[in-house]
């Protein structure tokens, strides 16, 4: 059911004649406007032995046009305090961008010449790769980066988006891409078949809708396939690797295995309130209440379906500890993993996380940029476009039985992998 | 290039004013001496409650650095009416959400909520303010949380280590010379009694300043602020911080010797409170050398001379004379001192070349369009006005933050520029790497 005020009945969606979808929403409370995007120009696209091309290829986007140098670009879009930018994920590369609603066509247009009429500078190039391998040697410096990249190589095999190469192996990688290769993943892969933008703000639609015909309507490119990656395997039985650094005043410790859990199985939401009340928050979930609260080992522990989107992702327990309580942490995280799927979730326990889980969801829709950004998502996984009002009433259908379902079919300790990556005596 | 500038700049003044008339904010001090600001905004139906304590590191002595926010972990640990564990799930099982933070100056808790948890919001905001729980166990449990805290975001960060050590070096006599969240010899050794005392001094209404913005009515704010807030009693206010650093006599430098796959470089000048008139040219002369890619110091250092990976300068709003932190991670196999250099020329630059117009223009549009932006929400608007009223001494400054940044002319930013970042008044903290002895870390089953 929809009213006027129903976000079905305000979006607009438009689909021009090369692909692209574009959705807009009015909202005139302030003078401003977002944009959020995507197209499929993610990590999974990267030919082997090319880490990190996909992200390359996006933050060279604004590093000089065919027409102006990135300075002439940063001078005009700061001068007015306009911003776009570009950064690939595993599956996308993803834009935004904000301004006041006067300067949405410096917004677009900027956003278009980056997107359409790259240089791809090879001096640029040349200073985006030392950032990018001094961003991973100081990453390589992280417990928490260490441990989870081991836990990733551990669950899903070499080529799946999820595992992550070492950092030397990286390194050597990023190295070795050339302007070419940026050039060439560009021209195979980046068009306006698979692409999404949504815009959000105190803007007339269909003035939007003539605007954005004219910067991308005459665009032409590749559409890559959609994503088809087959679900991981859960291991066959627990392991344990520790990963010894130098002078780490904390250890970090995860634990996961493969959930085969995605955006689209029917069970996701009832999946996401068995988390929440799990560990999704260190302050209030059952994780935090004994290993923070009670016990006083940790500062943050966290359990996620990091990555449960398009493909399926990791289950993961995440702990910060000091070196002396390793042990502890991990066995009473498991011991209360095991207590949820024994005797599931409570009553008032799923009253809770479902009250909390549809606020969090109406105080998150807050700004221009947080709708847009939903906007995408829901066109990404094909939801409809009533989906934000349906979202929560969705919420609170869910039942015991389902979360338990949920808990029993995604959470599986007695095989799960655990890493340990700190200074130990 | 300076048309459209500007043509935006006019956009801006003549779209989105920032006036007393646009933001409807009314203001009521109850009997206790809690200072409430209600910014009605109903456009969505949700609410930020921000309450800002005038207490924090400041108010610290030594022996018991980290207490301010300590008690900001404490806040959250039981009360009379909710005890151990219930202020979050209540509150998120009424779809809100919160947070705190702790500065030099201040502690903040934050409250977003949908308007129909109001009341529930000020019935927990008032328990925890009137009935804290000094429940041993929770304290020290509560301590290895804190510890916890300090080991990830200090002892394990090298930019966390090495800001510490600036700040104790650049600070000999005033508080903001030791770390906000507390040595770790401090944190291990606090006492019960330390931790009533402070609670005491910090804590009282008339200390503190409320900011409702959102989906709400004045008049029902008030209604709840004196059902539930005004009973708590008043007692008397932390004692008034009257140290002054003395002046810096000459450059001091330091070295931190540490593991680190790269060095680091922070200089760290002497600069004044938020309240002075600097404070206004000073943010102009921050975003000239270091706001975005089209910025002096990024132009120079990182695209330019490629020296380094990053540089970043700033400074926090604080109550008393505070420091301006240039920061800059050097790249690979370039010794840190060029990369001190290239910073410095560009200061001496600054003092005595010439500001462009269009320079001095972006600058304060870049102001202006990230002050706008924070307005754009309720929590940002609730943080905003509150720190207005905070650190200005009055949330109405804030409209004329827009005419203060316009009044700041290219001789006021050279004068701020000579006047504060002489090298008698700064100090040089140098991170040095410790390379491994013999191997790499390395995997073991």
């Amino acid at each position: 059911m929809t009213t006027d005020r129903s976000f079905a009945a305000r979006i607009r969606r438009y689909r021009l004649e090369n692909g692209l979808i574009l959705l807009v929403l009015e909202n005139h409370a302030n003078q401003t406007v977002s944009v959020s995007g995507n197209l499929r120009g993610g990590e999974y696209l990267n030919p082997p032995g090319k880490a990190e091309l996909a992200g390359i290829t996006a933050s060279m986007l604004s590093k000089g046009t065919l027409r102006r140098s990135k300075l002439e670009i940063a001078e005009e879009m700061e001068s007015s305090g306009a911003r776009v930018g570009f950064y690939s994920n595993n599956f996308t590369l993803s834009i935004s961008g904000q301004s006041v609603s006067h300067d949405l066509p410096l917004l677009l247009g900027t956003m278009t010449e980056e997107l359409r009429e790259p240089a791809f500078p090879a001096d640029e190039l040349e200073k985006l790769r030392q950032r990018t391998i001094a961003g991973i040697r100081e990453n390589q410096d992280e417990t928490g980066v260490r441990a989870y990249e081991r836990l990733s190589q551990i669950i899903f095999p070499e080529g799946h988006p999820f595992h992550q190469l070492t950092g030397e192996r990286t390194i050597r990688e990023v190295e070795a891409i050339s302007a070419e290769d940026v050039r060439r993943f560009y021209d195979n892969h980046y068009g306006p078949g698979s692409m999404i933008l949504s815009i959000v703000g105190d803007v007339e639609a269909e003035k939007i809708r003539d605007l954005v015909e004219r910067h991308l309507g005459d665009w032409r490119g590749p559409t890559p396939p959609p994503v088809d990656l087959p679900f991981t395997e859960l291991q066959s039985e627990p392991h344990k690797e520790w990963i010894s650094m130098r002078e780490k005043a904390n250890c970090d410790v995860v634990i996961g295995h493969a959930s085969r859990l995605r955006r689209l199985n029917e069970d996701y939401i009832p999946a996401i309130i068995a988390n929440r009340a799990l560990g999704q928050s260190t302050i209030s979930s059952r994780l935090g209440l004994v290993l923070r609260d009670e016990m006083g080992l940790t500062y943050g522990i966290n359990s996620s379906f990091s990555e449960s989107g398009i493909a399926d992702g990791p289950f993961t327990i995440g702990v910060t500890v000091a070196p002396t309580n390793i042990e502890i942490a991990i066995e009473t995280a498991l011991k209360i993993v095991d207590d949820f799927i024994a005797n599931g979730i409570r009553d008032e326990e799923l009253r809770d996380e479902q009250s909390s889980l549809a606020g969090s969801f109406q105080v998150g829709l807050a700004t221009n940029g947080a709708i847009a950004g939903q906007l995408t998502s829901v066109e990404l996984y094909g939801l409809g476009l009533d989906y934000l009002d349906r979202y929560p009433s969705i919420i609170r259908a869910v039942t015991v039985d389902q979360v338990n379902a949920a808990i029993r079919k995604y959470l599986h300790p007695e095989v799960a992998t655990t890493v340990i990556a700190g200074t130990f005596e | 290039m300076k048309k459209l500038i500007t043509l935006t700049l006019v956009l801006f003044f003549t779209v989105i004013p920032v006036s007393a008339q646009q933001f409807r904010v009314k203001t009521h001090t109850l009997k206790n001496g809690m200072k409430i600001l209600v910014e009605e905004d109903p456009s969505i139906p949700n609410v930020a409650l921000y309450i800002f304590y005038r207490v924090g590191s400041r108010n610290e002595r030594p022996g018991t650095t980290g207490l301010s926010h300590f008690f900001e972990h404490m806040m959250f640990n039981g009360a009379k009416k909710y005890g151990p564990k219930e202020f979050d799930r209540v509150m998120e099982a009424a779809g809100g959400a919160n947070n705190a933070y702790t500065s030099e100056d201040v502690t903040v808790y934050q409250d977003w909520f949908p308007k129909s948890a109001l009341e529930l919001i000020f019935d927990l905001e008032a328990d925890r303010i009137a009935n804290l729980s000094f429940d041993p166990k929770v304290i020290e449990s509560e301590r290895g949380v804190v510890a916890s805290e300090r080991r990830t975001s200090v002892d394990a960060n090298n930019f966390g280590v090495l800001y510490e050590q600036l700040q104790a070096a650049a600070f000999t006599a005033h508080p903001y010379q030791w770390p906000v969240v507390g040595w770790m010899v401090d944190i291990e050794n606090w006492k019960m009694e330390d931790l009533r005392r402070h609670f005491e001094m910090g804590y009282s209404p008339s200390n503190a300043t409320m900011v409702v913005s959102g989906d709400v009515s004045f008049d029902e704010i008030i209604r709840l602020a004196e059902k539930q807030i005004e009973p708590i009693p008043a007692h008397d206010p932390p004692p008034k911080v009257t140290t002054r650093e003395p002046e810096q006599l000459g450059e001091r430098r330091i070295i931190v010797n540490k593991f680190a796959q790269l060095p680091l470089l922070m200089i760290g000048y002497h600069v004044p409170e938020a309240t002075h008139a600097d404070f206004y040219p000073l943010q102009v002369l921050q975003t000239i050398l270091f706001s975005g890619q089209s910025s002096r110091m990024y132009r120079r250092i990182v695209d330019g001379d490629q020296l380094a990976l990053a540089v970043s300068g700033r400074s926090d709003i604080s109550f008393d004379p505070t420091l301006f932190v240039i920061s800059s991670q050097p790249k690979a196999g370039i010794n840190p001192e060029a990369v001190e250099k290239a910073i410095t020329e560009e200061i001496e630059r600054l003092k005595t070349g010439s500001i462009t117009d269009e320079e001095l223009e972006k600058a304060r549009n870049t102001l202006l369009a990230n002050f706008y932006r924070q307005m754009k929400t309720i929590s940002g608007k609730a943080n905003t006005l509150g720190t207005y009223e905070v650190f200005f001494g009055d949330y109405r400054k804030l409209f004329n933050a827009a005419d203060e940044y316009r009044r700041v002319s290219r001789d006021d930013v050279q004068r701020v520029a000579r006047t504060w970042f002489a090298s008698r008044n700064r100090t040089v903290a140098t991170l040095v790497p410790e390379k491994p002895a013999a191997g790499k870390p390395g995997t073991q089953d």
